[in-house]
């Protein structure tokens, strides 16, 4: 099940969307794991299951529509043995044991995931009085320490407060004490800065490192931007419509990505010093009522060869690095990345 | 620099382009409530406004015993014996000594087979064209009055049949008006802004804040009552649209306004569209289908509001034939408890209403699949 | 917050003269002068001896006068005096009474019976609304969702008449006014309040179901809204118990905007309790305008309308000062 040092690992998770068009496989046979101390970063463009992956870790899957139908999530617990979130009831009460105590979550838009008519303190306090045997006063003390902590000044005014009076980078911080004020082993951070100017987004990147060290826990970044990946990740996985493509250390997938997807991301990236066009990805995400035989980035792919109207495998290409990709398997004749990249 | 650096955010591949008016057929086409609601008042309209003569089997004064009961269209009679061509009884009186009323109960040994397709009272047919073909009857000697008769004896089924051409067209007169109103002054209101919008919203405003059955009996307290039925039927159609054009000119003047702000005008606009291809293409379809839903749901607000002010003798008054008419017919508890047949006529109030708020409800949903509301 | 109140109720007055000005069209809407016609009775049934009266008649309401001059004194009478005017038909005695004093002796029922009415379309739509929404596509929802349809389907004395058909075939109640016929002109005690309660419930009903229906329509739609926003699933996500992420997030926002509905409530709410008030026979200012309107005693009929109109652009207020306090969103600087 769980290696010593793994947090929490998903296995064989698929999730899929019933709706009046059709199955949307958001999610298709994705396993990974997060190890204790780490941040594991989660790129794809929108709409390939990386939220979705996302909010099934904490069983949050919007119902009736979606159905999570198949896989488990192990979460390691000190000196018990692991559990698997999939087999809560996802409106029970021991669910509600593990979310904001053990694995918290932070969304995109501060503008909406914050309850606009409960002041900024109520809404710490009411995870702070659910998982904890305090007094109101003590909730709202430890309330008072997290917006300090998360760097929200005069924080005996900022708890009586409204969201709306907040502007959203202070939003994202109130939500980030929410999120924390139970000390979780695991924070999602699905897409924290997507919705922030960049000044205020380097903070929030900054502020969430310093808070995984100082409260020792793993953080799960989702994001669509490398830069912001470069930043904080330590290992990467990358996705593309429902499945992991590529998975290794960060350097690996900066330096030497295999998969002709990660590749292209790199590609469509500027950098310094380098001249000419920019490129972008030639095609469009297929829609997911249509999605092609085998390799789903086959149709845009530069590399796309007979084989892959079969599905490939994942194929280990170090220890830590793998891709999904016929080019690696035996017979494959690579390619070059680094010239690729450069 | 920062877009750049993202990955580039691909649209959906391109919904195949079909007109808007087909897009809101298909969904409405999807909410089954509104399309059993369309069938229904597709078949009250084509009895009911366009041949009752037809289908009703008695003319509206025609006159039988008073407080007929209704009666049941049976196909096994008494001795179990079942009938192909389906059949009524007869009534038998009975004097009820204690309370000296007379009594009618179905009379066993009378059965009347229905017939179809028979000449029965001769009328004329949209007032020009003379017949005696009606849908249904009994042979002579028999009586059909399904639905029981009222105090002077008339059948109410044939008088409901009779009474929808008044109920069922007095929305739509009204709603027309109102609309005519509500584009006007709403448009107006919309388009020209500043300190004439601004009037124009507080006047709405007052008028919204004046309950609309009390001022729709005071205005129709003040119809003369020497005028003809066709004068009353038009001065309460203009009293229900003076009052219901209010809520249909806020709904223009918002439209007119969020359109004009709206981001895809202003997309066009940026591709250098010609103004006429945005107001065709964008403005009106997206207008229409909004004012189109806002008027279906106007329309049984009026029909309510004629029947509940003729119930009160206020509205139209006999010898018209209006839902309402009939249905003032049962003023009291004593009346109801004894004839409660003559409620039926408000059993169909209730399915045209409850038809033309499912079509509304199915519009709105198909107009405005992302707005919830 | 008491500038915004004092800003509010500055901006009243143009509207309340305007309704006035709209009442007062309502007196003198019926063709021929109303009044004269009165007059003219009077003179038949008493002569000369009546020729004082009738002179009085004249110069207090300016019959000699255009319609815009007697608005006048009738508006200038009702702001310093409450003087709304005389009661000129028989309904209430040979002798003419002042409006007031009818409308004081009917207003209080006429509040009572709204409040109530509100009450219960709140207590009752609420619920219906959020277990409907949260539990979408369910057999509840499609129930009540059906009913809610039908409620407002209903022609309000369509309904006040299967009620009271069917309270008196199952309960032997024979409802209509305020009090059984034991009661009435009785000193208050247990039995009459219980008689009081009884007669109140079928008003309250018809009159609220329309509303109820509305407002579960309104709320369910705002509640399947509110329970796909983030900040839901924020709530979810700290661990809260899912019936009360249900009461305590999206309820709390979809209700606050409820309040505001009172704008619209009222009208409704009046004019339902007009024609409840006529087949049930209820003494409220809603009996009054009918009567008033059937005997053309226009100076009560508009008085009514005004009141009514008074009432509801009161209650509006009333309701946009309780949003403005419960609703941190709002704003009223």
């Amino acid at each position: 099940m769980l290696q010593t040092n793994e947090l929490i690992k998903v296995e064989d998770l698929q999730v899929f969307f019933h709706t009046d068009e059709g199955i949307v496989r958001a999610v298709d046979n994705v396993s990974f794991s997060v190890v204790q101390g780490e941040t594991l970063g989660v790129l794809g463009e929108s709409g390939c299951g990386k939220s979705v992956t996302a909010r099934a870790v904490l069983n949050l899957i919007p119902r009736p529509k979606g159905r999570i139908h198949n896989g488990r999530i192990w979460l390691a617990r000190d000196g018990k043995q692991p559990l698997d979130i999939l087999s809560l009831r996802p409106y029970g009460r021991q669910i509600g044991r593990i979310r904001g105590r053990e694995v918290s979550i932070v969304f995109q838009e501060p503008m909406t995931s914050l309850n606009p008519v409960h002041s900024i303190g109520r809404q710490i306090m009411e995870a702070v009085q659910l998982h904890n045997r305090v007094s109101k006063r003590e909730a709202r003390q430890r309330a008072m320490e997290m917006l300090d902590r998360v760097g929200i000044s005069a924080p005996s005014q900022a708890v009586d407060k409204y969201p709306h009076e907040f502007s959203g980078g202070m939003r994202q911080r109130a939500m980030i004490a929410i999120a924390l004020s139970c000390n979780p082993r695991l924070l999602i951070a699905d897409e924290p800065t997507t919705a922030l100017d960049v000044t205020i987004e380097s903070q929030i990147l900054e502020l969430l490192s310093e808070l995984k060290e100082s409260m020792d826990m793993s953080i799960m970044f989702i994001t669509h931007d490398l830069g912001v990946i470069g930043e904080i990740a330590d290992r990467v996985i990358v996705m593309y419509a429902g499945k992991i493509v590529e998975r290794g250390l960060v350097r690996d997938i900066f330096h030497d990505p295999k998969h002709p997807y990660t590749v292209k991301l790199l590609e469509s990236r500027p950098r310094v010093g380098k001249t000419g066009e920019l490129s972008s990805i030639a095609g469009s995400v297929p829609s997911p009522f249509e999605l092609p035989a085998g390799c789903y980035f086959s149709p845009r792919c530069d590399y796309a060869h007979e084989r892959c109207r079969q599905e490939p495998a994942e194929i280990e290409i170090t220890p830590e690095h793998t891709a999904k990709c016929w080019l690696f398997s035996e017979g494959g004749s690579g390619i070059d990345a680094e010239a690729a990249v450069n | 620099m920062r877009q750049n650096n993202e990955v580039t955010e691909t649209s959906r591949s391109e919904t195949v382009s079909r007109t808007q008016w087909q897009l809101i057929w298909r969904q409405f086409t999807k909410h089954r409530l509104a399309l059993i609601g369309l069938v229904v008042l597709a078949v009250l309209y084509f009895i009911g406004v366009l041949f009752p003569e037809f289908f009703a089997p008695h003319s509206p004064n025609e006159r039988f015993e008073s407080y007929l009961p209704p009666q049941r269209i049976r196909f096994f009679d008494a001795d179990g014996n079942f009938h192909l061509r389906p059949f009524v009884y007869g009534w038998q009186e009975e004097l009820d000594m204690a309370t000296w009323r007379t009594i009618y109960t179905p009379d066993e040994t009378e059965i009347y087979p229905i017939q179809f397709f028979v000449q029965g009272t001769p009328y004329r047919l949209w007032g020009t064209f003379e017949s005696g073909l009606r849908f249904m009857g009994v042979e002579e000697g028999g009586r059909l009055c399904l639905w029981g008769t009222d105090n002077l004896g008339r059948d109410v089924f044939s008088r409901t049949i009779y009474a929808m051409r008044i109920s069922l067209t007095i929305g739509l007169v009204g709603v027309g008006i109102s609309l005519l109103l509500g584009l006007t002054i709403g448009g107006i209101s919309g388009l020209v802004g500043g300190a004439v919008d601004n009037a124009i919203q507080r006047f709405i405003e007052v008028i919204m804040s004046i309950p609309t059955i009390p001022l729709w009996m005071a205005l129709a307290a003040a119809v003369p009552r020497q005028w003809s039925a066709l004068q009353v039927y038009f001065a309460i159609t203009i009293i229900l649209s003076f009052v219901g054009w209010t809520g249909l000119a806020r709904v223009v003047r918002s439209k007119f306004i969020s359109l004009r702000e709206m981001d895809f005008v202003m997309a066009a606009q940026g591709y250098n569209a010609s103004q006429t291809t945005i107001i065709s293409q964008h403005l009106v379809p997206n207008f229409l289908s909004y004012v189109f839903v806002n008027l279906t749901l106007a329309i049984p607000d009026m029909i309510l509001a004629e029947t509940a002010l003729s119930f009160l003798g206020l509205g139209l008054r006999p010898p018209v034939v209006s839902l309402g008419v009939l249905l003032s017919r049962a003023q009291d508890l004593r009346t109801v408890s004894m004839h409660p047949w003559l409620l039926i006529p408000g059993a169909v109030v209730v399915i045209v209403v409850l038809a033309f708020n499912f079509v509304g409800d199915g519009l709105r949903d198909a107009a405005d699949p992302y707005q919830l509301s | 917050m008491a500038v915004y109140i004092l800003r509010r109720l500055v901006y009243l007055i143009p509207t309340v003269l305007l309704i006035s000005i709209i009442s007062f069209a309502v007196i003198n809407a019926p063709p021929g002068d109303i009044l004269s016609s009165q007059v003219q009775e009077l003179e038949q049934q008493y002569g000369p001896a009546a020729q004082r009266q009738i002179e009085a008649l004249r110069t207090r309401y300016g019959l000699d006068q255009p319609v815009y001059m007697r608005y006048f004194p009738w508006i200038v009478g009702i702001i310093t005096r409450l003087d709304f005017g005389m009661s000129f038909s028989g309904a209430y005695g040979i002798e003419f009474r002042p409006v007031v004093d009818i409308l004081a002796e009917r207003l209080g029922y006429t509040v009572l019976i709204s409040v109530l009415t509100l009450g219960f379309t709140w207590v009752a739509a609420i619920p219906i609304a959020v277990y409907s929404a949260a539990w979408q596509r369910s057999v509840f929802d499609y129930v009540f969702t059906f009913i809610a349809f039908v409620g407002r389907s209903m022609p309000n004395f369509l309904l006040a008449l299967l009620l009271m058909y069917f309270v008196y075939t199952n309960f032997g109640w024979s409802l209509g006014g305020m009090f059984s016929s034991e009661y009435v002109g009785q000193p208050w005690s247990w039995g009459r309040f219980v008689d009081f309660l009884r007669n109140l419930v079928v008003p309250v009903i018809v009159i609220g179901t329309a509303g109820m229906a509305t407002i579960v329509r309104v709320l369910r739609a705002t509640m399947l809204d509110e329970l796909g926003k983030d900040y839901v699933q924020t709530a979810r996500a700290k661990g809260v118990p899912e019936w009360k992420v249900l009461w305590t997030h999206p309820v709390k926002v979809a209700i606050l905007p409820i309040v505001s509905t009172i704008g619209w409530m009222l009208p409704m709410i009046f004019s339902g309790s007009v024609i409840t008030a006529i087949v049930l026979n209820l003494p409220t200012i809603g009996l009054t305008l009918y009567t008033a309107l059937r005997a053309q005693d226009m100076y009560l009929a508009g008085s009514c309308v005004l009141v009514f109109s008074v009432l509801t652009v009161i209650g509006t207020l009333i309701s946009d000062i309780i949003l403005a306090k419960i609703d941190p969103r709002i704003r009223y600087d």
